[in-house]
């Protein structure tokens, strides 16, 4: 890993901010208190100031906060959590390559079950088939989730629809927004790429030894970089107004715990219905759907209990999808507005 | 736990005659004499006269036997043949140049070859391989499940192509044990 993680003492500083927010702290009580010189705690809270911390005062005077930061700081978002095993122990970074592909190696190193790693900002955020994930500082959620599920690895893929289902809930939790879920987990808001899902798995032939589900959710973006603008938006952008990384992030680990431990008791048939009832592609959807041998068009018929996807192609002939791309046909690709027409 | 044992009702799968011609290519190209390969109660023995030198087209002298060993499929793996010399699948050849192992698709996805379409495949055949090394991803539901050589040893096949669905248990990679 290129990038160190954040030193905890910069979480516990950022707690003895928000602890304190009404009174102003001396530096050298800060310093004394996280255990660090006091020229580090100076550029420390520069540093914070950099992401957009607002903290009044300087090191003669002492800090205050003023207002709540919205750095996703491990001891804030587990303010919010219970006592729940993902996000038990959070990992932090300012700046990483990709969350997943730290946490795939923090896996192997047998971290435990629940671990997370959250970051700022990612160098490499990845997608599916090596696209890239836009992760721009301090705007969105990056994280990654280590789960050791007991499960054959047959039966994992209904993780990532579970992946998909906790975060659609997460955000109508946090955001009073609710997206569409495309099959099998990408989030939607007005037809746009709100949030991506990418899970990975380490298993043998009949034991899984670690799945990590990576989650992309584009929070503050107050605008998408003009390639991504057709596709792509932000809870900012649909929503007009910012949201707390911090509330998002908590209230996604929440709901991850929730469907996780729902899968564990009852199994898949229940999570594919609460997907089902959540997403409208799972049926009567017109879709198009690529793979390597070009696109077929189909309507959705169903979600199977393991999460495949039923489908009816124009030829009549229907199929359970486990791969491949399924994509929205929209209907203003079919009839394309006239240019003059004034924006509402 | 959901979902049930994807095993149930499976078929007996013996080597297809792909796989056979890819052994029998192998054989050839290392001028390999005889070739003994236990698979899911299928039994393959091929013996070939050393054929060296002569460039010719005709196919080499082989002979085959194939028995179906009429094991319940479950119990293939653990089940035991006949002669003494037969190698169980996972464990070291006893003999030289004895046994190919199989890595097979752990679930029903899509075969990729490579992290993303751009990128050269982790692996292709004479490549030599360590235990842990990734040797390709099947993906099902967005679900990324880097399959990683079991063993030290080089690639003798490649039996799947990139973007080619797999079902489970099927035959993705055959490696000569180092």
């Amino acid at each position: 890993m290129t990038h160190p993680p954040t030193d905890r003492r910069i979480d516990r500083l950022i707690h003895l901010l928000v602890e304190h927010a009404t009174v102003v702290l001396p530096g050298p009580k800060i310093a004394a208190e996280i255990g660090a010189s006091h020229s580090t705690v100076w550029n420390w809270i520069e540093k914070l100031r950099k992401l957009g911390v607002d903290i009044r005062g300087h090191h003669a005077s002492g800090y205050q906060l003023r207002r709540l930061p919205d750095v996703l700081a491990p001891s804030l978002i587990r303010a919010e959590l219970g006592d729940g095993e993902i996000g038990k122990k959070i990992i932090h970074y300012f700046l990483i390559d990709s969350t997943n592909t730290a946490a795939m190696e923090l896996a192997a190193q047998g971290a435990p079950h629940g671990t997370v790693v959250i970051a700022e900002e990612q160098t490499s955020g990845r997608g599916r088939f090596g696209r890239a994930w836009y992760s721009e500082k301090s705007s969105g959620i990056y994280l990654s989730v280590l789960l050791r599920p007991d499960l054959q690895p047959s039966a994992a893929p209904i993780l990532t629809l579970m992946a998909g289902l906790a975060a659609h809930h997460a955000v109508v939790a946090a955001a009073r927004l609710v997206p569409d879920i495309r099959w099998p987990n990408d989030l939607l808001l007005n037809g746009k790429k709100l949030g991506g899902i990418l899970t990975e798995m380490n298993a043998e032939m009949d034991r899984v030894h670690a799945v990590v589900l990576g989650i992309g959710i584009n929070v503050n973006h107050t605008e998408m970089p003009p390639e991504l603008r057709p596709v792509a938006t932000s809870l900012r952008i649909e929503g007009r107004t910012a949201y707390s990384r911090i509330r998002l992030a908590a209230a996604l680990l929440k709901q991850i715990e929730f469907f996780y431990h729902m899968l564990l008791r009852e199994g898949s048939p229940v999570i594919a219905k609460r997907w089902a009832a959540a997403s409208s592609f799972a049926s009567g959807r017109r879709v198009r759907i690529s793979s390597k041998n070009g696109d077929r068009f189909a309507q959705t018929v169903a979600l199977e209990a393991n999460g495949a996807l039923r489908v009816r192609f124009d030829s009549g002939c229907e199929e359970s999808l486990v791969s491949g791309e399924v994509v929205e046909i929209k209907p203003e690709t079919r009839s394309q507005k006239p240019k003059s027409e004034k924006p509402e | 736990m959901p979902g049930k044992n994807p095993r149930k009702g499976s078929v007996p799968e013996g080597p297809n005659l792909d796989e056979i011609r890819g052994i029998l290519d192998l054989l050839e190209e290392r001028g390999i004499g005889e070739f003994e390969l236990e698979k899911n109660g299928f039994r393959i023995r091929i013996k070939r006269e050393p054929v060296h030198e002569t460039v010719h087209h005709t196919a080499p002298v082989a002979q085959f036997e194939t028995h179906h060993a009429k094991l319940p499929v479950e119990a293939a793996v653990s089940a035991h043949p006949v002669t003494p010399s037969a190698v169980a699948p996972g464990e070291p050849a006893a003999e030289p140049g004895a046994s190919l192992h199989t890595i097979k698709s752990p679930i029903v996805g899509t075969f990729y070859a490579s992290s993303s379409p751009d990128a050269p495949p982790f692996v292709k055949p004479g490549d030599v391989v360590q235990p842990g090394q990734v040797l390709c991803i099947i993906e099902a539901m967005k679900l990324m499940n880097e399959i990683e050589a079991e063993i030290a040893g080089e690639i003798a096949r490649v039996f799947v192509e990139n973007g080619q669905p797999v079902e489970y248990g099927q035959s993705l990679f055959a490696i000569i044990p180092a």
